[in-house]
């Protein structure tokens, strides 16, 4: 049955590509392809990674491999799709046949995000025999528990090249023509831990592709082809030209920020700077290290792809996700480097590690773009880098009785606490303040213990005082759990923010890192977070705790009433909260005092001596201003006030804090220069030294930035808008 | 059950309507709903009922078998946060779990906050003791502890009632009745709800949810006791019933008992009175579309029976709860339409609600909703909307239609027809994912339309879906009322599991067994004799760790003894239709999850014969002709037939429309229509 009738449909002059109507009619009807794909997938996959923590997705693409829409949680993984169908489509082109089913899982051969995410790809054709035309290809892809290598899971931290991680395969055919290739599964599956659970996903996702293919073909023939062609052509375009005209309104010039890898004592320096120019953006990793042999070498679709989806969630939410955002928006990763690596380089974290810190960097250089724009209509959302610069994960495997193996990667040890944002506290155990992607449901405790041979003591939002701000960071999980039968485990670990946390925005404060421990009969050792080689015994305790993003603003500015509920509900001591947040609780509260919950209110009178006093102090430890203001320069109270960064205005030549007025800085020089600096040196749990450094308003002492950085590093960000530097 | 009469009544925010059936008859009705006290308008809509009938109030009550209640007053207390303050004892280290909501995070202005949680944090007390996954005692509840904590949550903080939830209370309640049995002398006359009593179930998250769920709306149905005692007193000798969110009715006791039932009582009264109208039409299966002012719901009726599902959101709350599985999406008649950046036309999740409600209402509202689109396509004669009680002004319509229209260099008719297709695909799209979600085949089924403006939008739907007919009940604008007057009694009792099939398979019978039992002795309870008694088993199954369970029905053997050899394909084949062959891996076991016995009684079998049908005959002619916009340049002379005029077996092609007072129908070119036995009229989709 014809729905519409392009005759009918098209008639009137205002009826060309890009038909209001047209365009949300095919759009709506492509979204419930992919959602009726991702209904499949979840329902037919058997792995709690993918059925309970819903790491899949599934996705439209047009016969040229560029992006339509996209289903499921990860938004990251459509940058999976696009690469496994250009690659399918560079080998396979010639010999593409309806029924055709492809899998890929090599991030170096077209594959998707590491090679535990296996693409699935299938050409969608119209019309039969000969005049079958291919109009597309759905792509779907899901986190698989185990793709072989030398470690249960596949994350393996002694490899150091790609050919000791996983099985890996280029797109393949897993069905040609409709005929399964049971070659190909049974090289697949033989060379995989847990090849049932294996199979049951990738089926999913062959039953998630079949659906949504046979969905495809019924949209385009009730819409005609060359009206299909044109209307997703058209959104595309359209998508592009709202994101640049977005783009165009941000405050031109240069942002950079500095970040850094880790693993174990190696730190390597990531530079990221970013280009605004026009309608375009460009963000730039040249000066990244060369490509190392652990597995946190990325590749530069991933990192772009992440990048693409960020810079949506911050400002074009509203926009659809397809190809034309990824258009104004280029990104130079240097071939061979960590950004975009060449086999042998092993590739097991290749969203994580390398990529994650990317794309963090690449957010916040463009959040301190946003913050020098005068622009009230630009959307914006100020807050921190995602949380999923601090994830954190770990493995352990077993062997049954009946010898076959065993084992979980705990999809709760992913979760950190998001960054504090402008206005908004951030959420525990949830990675994004910002943005459309829900990554990552949790399982039950209940669940977990039947199915794995541990009890779990507890999980909660970790306490402590970090992520402090005017808005604090959420938490990340903390867990603790006993090997509860007569297994030995082994582990591995393979966790980010170690030994540098992530940094807070707007004098917020950094957050919290990574830690594992496991508790023996012989006392606590720390597990370091890039290993494997890890074991544990019946009766043996292992305890993690997630990290978490920065603050948002002074904690000094922190309404106390919210610095008090933490401190009932145990997320504070008193001493944090007087020492972190200058909260003076009520001293003497009578017999209930002791009792765990009882809310304690704040006392007014000395909460407002002890910040005043903390922030005295402050500015008595700070280092001087690397280039004092002169007395004498003085603000043009007539000069109208930009925006620079978050509480700091230019006027005229000057950078002055919005708080007291003081000066900062005479353009060209950065603003921080007038800034006194408070540095501190923090340790992590696992005995790595890293430095705060917090600029302050040299007349009142408040937190204007803080950032976290090695020890021998210098100022980590620069923000240089045209407006600044040409003033 | 006999032939007396039956009594619909649905309480809605807005509107109570009533329905009234005895033998082949009905009468209905609306009455203004009273917030304060929802026993009001229900005695209101009786004593209209009543001279709906022509007899006065105690002779309608007297002669009343059946009388049914559907309600969202339960679902209120959730939307407007109005439930009780709460706290909760939990499992010492786990007391984060709950506020750390499970389900999506929710978008506001880009900023994606966690769901609200049903119990501030702060009430939250983890209590020292653990039960390990096989129901082993690790470490026993000490009381004092448990008081010391209710007291300092009741007298300290004010709280008006206690949940107690454990890990794994469900598997061993020994903790839960220990820390129940002290708070029964430190806090008495507060409310204590305990979760493996509520729902004893896997996943301590749901439980738990379920338990604050119940606690939380405790105190939402109060007004039923003294309106029941109003209406014995006025003659009313039959018991008052509830639609229950899983489609059967439940005694006023068994609502009060566990609440949070009645969350979805409204759309389940609906599916309800689907259910009675596919069995009429010989167990059709069946898409319910009921269309409202600011949404449309979708459920499903397959082999007679409403699809269910076992876990589920309720605004916003995560939870287990046996309920009719219905799909919204925010696109009503009241649905505000808008451009999107992309230029776009979209129109909804937004409301113009009933304040200022459409432009065409008058009311101030300036921008165009989906019912003024209608309004200026044709569709909707603004002389005579509601019988003409409500004339709607269509050059408001007209004018906020040409307002969005210009922006995007289209004429107010053209944006109106767009506004139209958009909506419609967004419909269809709600209604294909539904039908995809259970595997089932469109073109098996027939779109049931009900609500303010289904009648409008059925035939396009099953056109668009590839549904071969689309159904409009007579009592389509009443359609939940009369659900509540002919669901049938219905109890369930579950029991989780979670071990591989089979198993002990004489266990699992023995664990049937019990639950029968405990199901016929929950009707008991009701006031339903044994024999009356209708029992269905079922077994929740999943391939080994699946994330989702399907829900398979048990036979019973010639023995009465529950069958169990041939569970497992007919799960697979099941499976197999659902997802296709290829997504069934060899050699991967079967887990029984959770074990059901479902007890019903009393469904209305007053319906006429199964797949009666008039003879066929013309159609009077029309009683007007309208020109309506069919095309996006130019309108069409459509006849215009009076819902009066058309007898039983009536029957006309398409396009045309029909006018039934109350509500439109449209019937769409390509389709015939034809009044069948039961009053509906039903649109055939020429294939």
């Amino acid at each position: 049955v014809t729905r519409i009738d392009p005759a009918v449909a098209a008639p009137t002059a205002a009826a060309e590509p890009g038909d209001p109507i047209l365009l949300e009619v095919l759009r709506s009807r492509l979204q419930a392809v992919v959602d009726e794909a991702a209904l499949a997938i979840e329902q037919t996959a058997v792995s709690p990674i993918v059925a309970e923590g819903k790491d899949y997705s599934s996705n439209v693409l047009d016969a040229a491999g560029g992006l339509l829409v996209g289903g499921g949680k990860v938004e990251y993984k459509y940058a999976g799709a696009r690469n496994v169908v250009a690659a399918t489509i560079a080998r396979h082109a010639a010999t593409l046949a309806p029924g055709d089913f492809f899998a890929a899982n090599d991030p170096h051969s077209g594959g998707g995000n590491h090679p535990q995410d296996i693409e699935i790809c299938q050409p969608v054709f119209v019309g039969a025999g000969d005049d079958a035309v291919l109009v597309g290809w759905i792509a779907a892809s899901a986190h698989l528990v185990d793709v072989g290598g030398m470690t249960f899971g596949s994350w393996a931290p002694d490899a150091t090249e790609c050919f000791q991680e996983a099985v890996r395969f280029p797109p393949v055919r897993l069905f040609r023509a409709g005929e399964q290739q049971t070659d190909v599964w049974d090289m697949f599956l033989t060379n995989v831990r847990l090849p049932q659970l294996v199979e049951m996903d990738v089926r999913g996702l062959v039953a998630g592709c079949h659906v949504a293919t046979r969905k495809l073909v019924s949209v385009v023939e009730s819409l005609g082809l060359d009206a299909y062609r044109e209307t997703t052509a058209a959104l595309c375009d359209a998508a592009e030209r709202v994101l640049r005209d977005r783009i165009r309104r941000i405050a031109d010039g240069t942002y950079a920020m500095d970040g850094w890898v880790e693993w174990g004592d190696e730190r390597y320096h990531l530079p990221c700077r970013l280009e605004v120019t026009g309608d375009a953006l460009r963000v730039d990793f040249t000066g990244a290290p060369g490509q190392v042999p652990h597995f946190v070498n990325s590749k530069h679709f991933i990192v772009r792809g992440q990048i693409v989806a960020d810079t949506r969630a911050l400002i074009g939410q509203d926009l659809p996700f397809c190809e034309g955002l990824y258009r104004p928006i280029e990104v130079i990763c240097p071939g061979g480097t960590i950004v975009d690596s060449v086999p042998p380089a092993p590739i097991a974290s290749a969203h994580l590690d390398v990529a994650m810190n990317a794309t963090a960097l690449a957010t916040q250089c463009l959040q301190l773009a946003l913050a020098a724009t005068d622009d009230a209509d630009l959307p914006r959302l100020p807050s921190g880098p995602s949380g999923q610069a601090a994830l954190a994960n770990h493995s352990w495997s077993y062997t049954t009785p009946s010898g076959a193996i065993d084992g979980w990667v705990l999809s709760e040890a992913f979760q950190p606490g998001s960054s504090a944002g402008a206005g908004h506290d951030g959420s525990d155990l949830f990675a994004n303040l910002v943005g459309t992607q829900h990554v990552l449901d949790f399982v039950d405790v209940e669940i977990t213990e039947a199915w794995y041979p541990l009890h779990v003591l507890g999980k909660a939002a970790a306490p402590g005082a970090h992520g402090a701000g005017c808005h604090r960071s959420g938490s990340g999980c903390r867990m603790a759990y006993r090997v509860s039968g007569d297994e030995h485990l082994a582990g591995a670990m393979f966790a980010m923010r170690e030994s540098l946390p992530i940094g807070g925005v707007a004098g917020g404060q950094p957050g919290a890192p990574t830690e594992f421990v496991v508790h023996r009969a012989d006392g606590r050792a720390v597990l370091d977070a890039h290993a494997a080689g890890a074991t544990l015994a019946p009766g043996e305790v292992f305890e993690f705790q997630a990290g978490s993003g920065g603050g948002w603003g002074d904690p000094l500015d922190r309404d106390p009433d919210l610095v008090a509920r933490d401190v009932q509900i145990g997320r504070l001591t008193r001493e944090q909260a007087e020492a972190t947040y200058g909260v003076v609780l009520v001293a003497d509260a009578g017999p209930d005092d002791a009792d765990a919950g009882a809310a304690v209110p704040a006392d007014a009178t000395a909460t407002t001596d002890r910040r005043a006093a903390i922030r005295r102090e402050r500015l008595a430890a700070a280092t001087p201003a690397a280039r004092p203001i002169a007395p004498g320069v003085a603000v043009d109270p007539d000069r109208p006030a930009a925006p620079l960064h978050h509480g700091i205005v230019r006027r005229g030549r000057l950078a002055v804090s919005v708080g007291t007025g003081a000066v900062l800085a005479v353009a060209p020089d950065h603003w921080t220069d007038g800034c006194p600096v408070l540095v501190e040196e923090r340790e992590t749990a696992s005995g790595r030294r890293w430095l705060s450094r917090t600029y302050l308003d040299p007349l009142d002492g408040r937190a204007l930035h803080v950032e976290a950085v090695p020890l021998d590093a210098p100022r980590s960000f620069t923000t240089a808008p045209r407006h600044w530097t040409d003033a | 059950m006999g032939s007396g009469t039956r009594l619909g009544i649905d309480v809605g925010g807005t509107f109570t309507d009533v329905v009234v059936v005895t033998g082949a008859t009905t009468a209905r009705g609306k009455v203004r709903s009273t917030p304060d006290d929802p026993g009001r308008a229900v005695v209101d809509a009786c004593e209209l009922a009543a001279a709906e009938v022509g007899t006065d109030l105690a002779t309608l009550l007297g002669g009343v078998e059946r009388f049914g209640l559907g309600t969202t007053v339960v679902t209120n207390v959730l939307a407007t946060h109005t439930g009780r303050r709460l706290g909760l004892l939990t499992t010492h280290g786990f007391e984060d779990l709950v506020p750390l909501a499970r389900g999506s995070p929710v978008s506001e202005g880009g900023w994606l906050v966690p769901p609200p949680s049903l119990v501030d944090r702060t009430r939250i007390v983890g209590i020292h003791e653990r039960i390990d996954r096989d129901g082993r005692v690790l470490q026993a509840v000490d009381a004092d502890e448990v008081r010391a904590a209710a007291a300092h949550l009741v007298d300290g903080d004010g709280v008006d009632a206690l949940v107690v939830s454990f890990l794994w209370s469900f598997r061993n309640p020994t903790n839960e009745d220990a820390a129940r049995a002290a708070l029964a002398d430190a806090i008495p006359g507060v409310p204590v709800v305990v979760g493996s009593e509520m729902a004893p179930v896997i996943r301590e998250y749901e439980r738990t949810q379920f338990a604050l769920l119940n606690a939380y709306v405790g105190g939402a149905l109060d007004w039923l006791t003294p309106l029941e005692a109003e209406l014995r007193a006025r003659g009313l000798v039959a018991p008052i019933v509830l639609t229950h969110s899983n489609g059967g009715a439940t005694t006023g006791a068994g609502a009060r008992a566990v609440p949070i039932g009645l969350a979805q009582s409204g759309p389940a009264a609906g599916a309800a009175a689907a259910t009675q109208l596919a069995r009429a039409m010989g167990d059709a299966d069946v898409v319910t579309c009921d269309l409202g002012g600011t949404s449309l719901d979708v459920a499903l009726v397959h082999g007679g029976e409403s699809l269910r599902r076992t876990r589920g959101s309720l605004l916003g709350h995560w939870t287990s709860l046996s309920m009719v599985d219905v799909d919204s999406v925010g696109s009503g008649g009241g649905s505000v339409a808008w451009v999107d950046p992309v230029g776009a036309i979209r129109v909804g999740p937004r409301s113009a609600g009933a304040d200022p409600g459409p432009a065409c209402y008058g009311r101030g509202g300036e921008e165009p909703t989906l019912t003024d689109a209608l309004v200026v396509l044709g569709y909707l004669d603004p002389a005579r909307f509601l019988d003409g009680r409500m004339p709607l002004d269509g050059a408001l319509a007209e004018a906020a239609c040409s307002t969005l229209g210009a922006a995007l260099g289209l004429g107010a008719a053209e944006t109106a027809w767009g506004i139209r297709e958009v909506a419609l695909a967004t419909m269809a799209r709600a209604v294909r994912t539904r039908i995809a979600s259970r595997g089932l085949v469109a073109s098996d089924l027939a779109v049931l339309a009900f609500g303010g403006c289904g009648g409008l939008f059925a035939g396009d739907i099953a056109l668009d879906a590839g549904a071969s007919r689309a159904v409009v009940p007579e009592l389509a604008p009443v359609f939940s009322a009369h659900g509540a007057a002919t669901a049938a009694l219905r109890r369930e009792r579950s029991r989780s599991i979670a071990s591989r099939f089979p198993g002990d398979a004489d266990a699992l019978r023995h664990v049937l067994g019990e639950l029968a039992k405990a199901v016929v002795d929950d009707l008991a309870g009701d006031g339903v004799a044994v024999d009356d008694v209708a029992i269905g088993l079922e077994a929740d199954l999943r391939f080994e760790r699946q994330g989702s369970e399907l829900t398979v029905p048990v036979t019973t053997g010639a023995d009465g003894r529950a069958v169990l050899d041939d569970l497992a394909e007919r799960f697979t084949a099941e499976y197999v239709q659902r997802f296709g062959a290829g997504a069934v891996a060899m050699g991967v076991a079967v887990e029984v999850m959770t074990l059901r016995a479902v007890g019903t009684a009393g469904a209305a079998d007053d319906a006429p014969t199964r797949g009666a049908r008039s003879a066929r005959m013309a159609a009077p002619p029309p009683a007007s002709m309208r020109t309506v916009r069919l095309h996006r340049d130019h309108g069409v002379e459509v006849p215009v037939h009076r819902r009066a005029d058309l007898a039983s077996g009536a029957a006309f092609a398409g396009p045309a429309l029909v006018d039934a007072g109350d509500t439109t129908v449209w019937v769409a070119a390509g389709c015939h229509a034809r009044v069948d036995a039961l009053g509906a009229l039903v649109l055939e989709v020429a294939p």
